[in-house]
């Protein structure tokens, strides 16, 4: 067993089992914290596989901004633990069992015979190439970007201000 | 309309080269940005407005208003000085991403115009005053500036980027009057079925990438024709995407927003939305219809926008939604009381007359010579002025009235005449009648889609037009033949003076419509090939 091999069931291990923990979780902080695990996991993934900028964006993106998003939503919304009520009646087991064999079999029938090629060569690093592409053959479209982003976070910050009907701010 | 002119593909530069050829990549932007002018001085023009709000009292409202108005005259100057680019001038800007052509240099024209023409009319609105306007001038600058890049995309990348900019501002600006109960429904409305139309077209969007592995709108098509996708799959996508295009025209089966959102938002909002924002989605649809249409390498049309697919008939499917698009919204406009939801089924209409122009030109895509555009572009230059000046007159009576049902409209005639005969000539017009552009543009759509054989789209066409003289010529009763209450007032001489400027516009299209037609058909059209 080689490294990459070794790191590969480390993070597979890190995105399945906190995987697991959130579905059998009942308490909703506990299941936030949980997800930190995945996302930790796939964005491993990304890095081993050798896309650097997917796997940093993955980091920024989910755990800086979804994650904490999601607890400060549930912090600011209510101030004791909130669980995960069960259902009353047990749910039926038959419906779900066909359609989770279904979706797995589809899942595993495509994996299979998608039939994968080994990319010659070591992996180069990303980032510089989409710095590089970003700043040249795609400014247009990286630059309106970031005047979208303006215009809607001055609507939004006007949307969110209080005293709105008599124009006050 | 058009001078046709074949720009290459783009590069396409690979992850290899990039690092080797980024000197020469890079210096192609500065030239590019001299063409980019009008968006550089929207863009400046967006943080300008909300600096000068900044810095002036929360009652000097209408300042800001000024300024918006000098940034869009700045805007329509470069405009003017950049002049139509003939055939041979015609290319792409920025690796591909855009392109400069006639066409879009008149489209960006009439969307400057008739954001221009609503400034003064949310400066003088009632709900809009004391209050900070900066973010609302921003917010509409910000519009213009997403449908500019819909009139001239050229990549599958811009053409979702142009559509959301457009969308995402027209959300906010729907609910602007923030305590409004109407206005926020019709904003949150407005998202909800505004995400769904994008998050359907993207995905039509993504089918093509998947399939050609570009994003570029020429190597698309080229890509199209030489992979030879299976027809039932580009039918399916040719519909996905149009399902974008349809919401931004409100179009069948996508119309359904227009009449809520058309009365939640302010009123010269509203009036921006059924013109201007219809104006580009046309452009966009004219765009991908036309790259998608275009001759292939081997001289053979593609099938993705032209021409036969299975049984399907791509133009007959155009023509069934125009059909089902002007039926729905002139029979929905005659139970109305409220005159912007009657302008906005109106406006849904009007956009199954002009989807019938571009049914008609959809089968001579691809062939030699001018396909014929010009009826469509006519139109909407025509509608600007007419559908505008409706509203225009509409806002006035409500601020006095301080209703926006169609009683207010009573007695109009005795009570202030101008006005009265002003909107008079522009109902003429929606209707369709002589002497007015609406009669002219009318005329030319019909005779566009007879001439390519879409007989059955004319004769519902001509019974939609009857139909809709009964809800226009209501107004035309209740402002002349009723009694109204309220005192007669004269008008400030501003209003005058603007109800004329719109009058006239519509006066000379239907009398001297061929300098304008002259003008449409000189433009030049960039094709990707």
């Amino acid at each position: 067993m080689n490294w990459e091999a070794v790191v590969f069931w480390a993070m597979a291990t890190l995105v399945l089992v906190p995987a697991f923990a959130i579905v059998f979780s009942r308490n909703i902080v506990h299941m936030a914290f949980w997800l930190l695990g995945t996302l930790m996991g796939v964005s491993g993934l990304y890095l081993l596989l050798g896309a650097d900028f997917l796997g940093m964006t993955q980091i920024f993106v989910y755990i800086g901004g979804i994650n904490v998003l999601l607890l400060f939503g549930i912090m600011l919304t209510r101030s004791e633990p909130v669980y995960v009520r069960r259902l009353a009646k047990r749910p039926k087991l038959a419906p779900g069992l066909i359609i989770g064999a279904f979706t797995a079999f589809t899942l595993v029938s495509a994996l299979l015979g998608a039939g994968w090629r080994n990319v010659p060569g070591e992996p180069t690093e990303t980032a510089g190439i989409l710095g590089a592409f970003l700043l040249s053959e795609y400014i247009l479209p990286f630059e309106i970007i970031s005047v979208l982003l303006l215009v809607v976070l001055i609507g939004a910050a006007y949307i969110a201000r209080r005293g709105s009907r008599e124009g006050a701010e | 309309m058009f001078f046709l002119q074949t720009v290459a593909p783009t590069g396409g530069v690979t992850s290899n080269e990039v690092f080797d050829r980024y000197p020469d990549l890079v210096s192609s932007i500065g030239t590019d940005m001299g063409a980019f002018l009008p968006e550089l001085v929207l863009c400046l023009g967006i943080v300008w407005v909300i600096f000068v709000d900044l810095f002036s009292k929360r009652q000097d409202s209408r300042r800001p208003g000024w300024h918006a108005l000098g940034v869009l005259g700045l805007s329509l100057l470069t405009l003017v000085l950049g002049g139509f680019p003939s055939a041979e001038e015609a290319g792409s800007l920025f690796h591909g991403m855009v392109v400069r052509d006639g066409f879009a240099v008149f489209m960006k024209l009439l969307l400057t115009i008739g954001t221009a023409i609503c400034v003064p009319m949310v400066m003088s609105h009632k709900d809009l005053q004391g209050r900070r306007m900066g973010e609302f001038y921003g917010l509409l600058l910000g519009s213009l500036l997403g449908m500019y890049m819909m009139a001239s995309a050229r990549n599958l990348l811009m053409f979702f980027m142009g559509i959301e900019f457009a969308s995402y501002t027209s959300y906010l600006l729907t609910g602007y009057l923030k305590g409004d109960r109407k206005a926020a429904e019709g904003g949150v409305k407005y998202v909800i079925y505004g995400s769904v139309a994008s998050g359907i077209m993207v995905y039509g969007l993504s089918i093509l990438y998947g399939l050609t592995g570009s994003l570029d709108v020429g190597a698309v098509a080229q890509a199209l024709i030489v992979t030879k996708a299976s027809p039932s799959l580009l039918i399916i996508t040719a519909l996905l995407c149009f399902a974008g295009f349809a919401y931004k025209i409100s179009a069948f089966p996508l119309h359904f927003w227009a009449p809520d959102v058309y009365e939640g938002a302010p009123m010269p909002f509203t009036a921006f939305l059924s013109v201007v924002s219809k104006a580009a989605g046309f452009a966009i649809l004219i765009r991908f219809v036309v790259a998608f249409g275009a001759p292939g390498a081997d001289g053979q049309a593609l099938t993705l926008a032209s021409g036969k697919v299975l049984d399907l008939d791509w133009p007959q499917i155009l023509a069934v939604l125009a059909m089902f698009t002007m039926t729905i919204g002139n029979l929905a406009a005659l139970w109305q009381n409220n005159f912007k939801r009657l302008l906005a089924y109106s406006s849904i209409a009007h956009a199954g007359y002009l989807l019938m122009g571009v049914a008609a030109v959809v089968p001579r895509i691809g062939a030699e010579g001018d396909p014929g555009w010009q009826p469509v572009l006519f139109y909407l230059v025509v509608y600007l002025f007419m559908n505008l000046g409706a509203f225009y007159i509409a806002q006035i009576v409500a601020a006095r009235t301080g209703t926006e049902e169609l009683p207010g409209f009573a007695g109009l005639g005795k009570r202030a005449p101008v006005l009265a005969v002003g909107l008079f000539l522009f109902m003429i017009s929606l209707i369709g009648l002589p002497p007015t552009g609406g009669f002219t543009g009318k005329w030319q759509l019909l005779k566009a889609a007879w001439e390519n054989g879409l007989h059955t789209l004319v004769l519902v066409a001509v019974t939609n037009t009857v139909i809709s003289v009964y809800y226009y010529a209501r107004i035309i009763k209740l402002m002349f033949l009723d009694q109204g209450d309220g005192e007669g007032y004269v008008l400030p001489v501003g209003q005058r003076t603007a109800v004329v400027l719109m009058v006239v516009p519509i006066l000379w299209l239907g009398l001297f419509m061929d300098s304008t037609v002259h003008l449409i058909r000189s433009l030049s059209f960039a094709v990707i090939g």
